[in-house]
């Protein structure tokens, strides 16, 4: 009787063991960094109502400006650049969440931060809050701003989180 | 013999565990940024930055609209452009000589680079300076210039040129430029 035949069952053992030991001493660990570096996207398509960390929410409106038109060059975009606009209906309950915006381009692979008044001249609607209101008392307009490379204008999608929701987001299409 | 080859493998797989140990890389090294070094120009790309140094001066005095910055050392001053590659984030600056090690002046306040927050696909240029003293200057003919995303740059990228600073006569004033946006 050969040695491996002698030692089929601990061979077989050790086959199936092995692995589940790597898996169960690093599984638990690589999830949780998995999650924590991309959170977990509920995708909400255009014009969709979704509730999310106590409020509803629904993009009404989206569009870009590019550098190159008269409306571009009005508002003071740099050339190669366009500015994203996005506008949602917030209808909070009782506790208004707070909330972060954030432009990521098709792929996901880049994000940018909502424009300052000192990254282009433009001004919210009238009425329209530019954050996420705390104090809101009923539903509320909200509008934000994005200066991005011409490239990434086009299927942009809008990433909103929430600190309590977190490892979840919304990403809407727009 | 088959005792005899027992043995040999346990001798061995000790010796091999022995230099394993002996070879495990101290801490800091771990720890260590990714470095790209870069000769001005040239442009080096990071995980979330991308960093051209374009200009290196040495001055007595620095110069922003108003205000002039003087010192009882030197200025080294450095030009250059970055940019993040996947998410907003602002910049830090290092010099390196030595052990020593020197953090970009915030002199500038709100309009110096290291006070934006960069975005991806839009460079932004601007100057970063350093505050050394003037006898270090003349004998450092190795000093490296580092950007980094963070203050911590552990296990990130960081990108750096190596300057000669002994080689650079110190001009009398060099102006400095604020963070300014550029086209992508």
């Amino acid at each position: 009787m050969s040695w491996m035949l002698r030692n089929r069952w601990y061979l077989i053992a050790l086959a199936v063991i092995a692995p589940l030991a790597v898996l169960v001493a690093l599984g638990a660990g690589w999830f949780a960094y998995a999650e924590a570096e991309s959170g977990r996207p509920i995708p909400v398509a255009e014009n969709e109502t979704v509730d999310f960390a106590g409020a509803e929410w629904t993009v009404t409106d989206a569009g870009s400006i590019a550098s190159d038109t008269s409306a571009g060059e009005s508002i003071g975009l740099l050339p190669g650049t366009s500015l994203v606009i996005v506008t949602l209906e917030v209808s909070p309950g009782e506790e208004p969440p707070d909330c972060t915006l954030e432009l990521t381009d098709a792929s996901g692979a880049r994000q940018w931060h909502p424009a300052t008044y000192s990254d282009v001249d433009v001004e919210a609607d009238e009425n329209a809050e530019t954050y996420c209101s705390t104090t809101a008392e009923g539903p509320y307009t909200l509008q934000s701003w994005f200066v991005v490379p011409e490239d990434a204008a086009s299927g942009a999608r809008l990433r909103l989180t929430n600190g309590d929701a977190e490892p979840e987001f919304l990403l809407f299409t727009l | 013999m088959r005792r005899g080859i027992s043995w040999l493998v346990g001798l061995a797989l000790v010796i091999a565990a022995g230099a394993v140990v002996a070879l495990e890389p101290p801490e800091q090294m771990r720890q260590a940024p990714f470095v790209v070094e870069k000769n001005l120009g040239e442009r080096g790309i990071g995980r979330n930055v991308e960093v051209t140094f374009t200009e290196v001066q040495l001055a007595d005095a620095v110069e922003y609209e108003e205000w002039t910055g003087t010192t009882t050392g030197v200025w080294l001053v450095v030009d250059l452009t970055a940019m993040n590659r996947v998410e907003p984030a602002g910049i830090q600056s290092f010099l390196l000589i030595g052990d020593r090690e020197y953090r970009g002046s915030d002199r500038m306040g709100s309009d110096g680079i290291e006070s934006a927050v960069l975005a991806p696909g839009i460079p932004t240029s601007g100057t970063i300076m350093f505050e050394i003293p003037r006898e270090l200057a003349s004998q450092t003919s190795s000093a490296r210039v580092l950007i980094s995303t963070n203050s911590d740059w552990r296990l990130d990228s960081a990108v750096q040129t190596t300057v000669d600073v002994s080689a650079l006569e110190a001009l009398p004033v060099v102006p400095v430029s604020p963070a300014t946006k550029e086209s992508p």
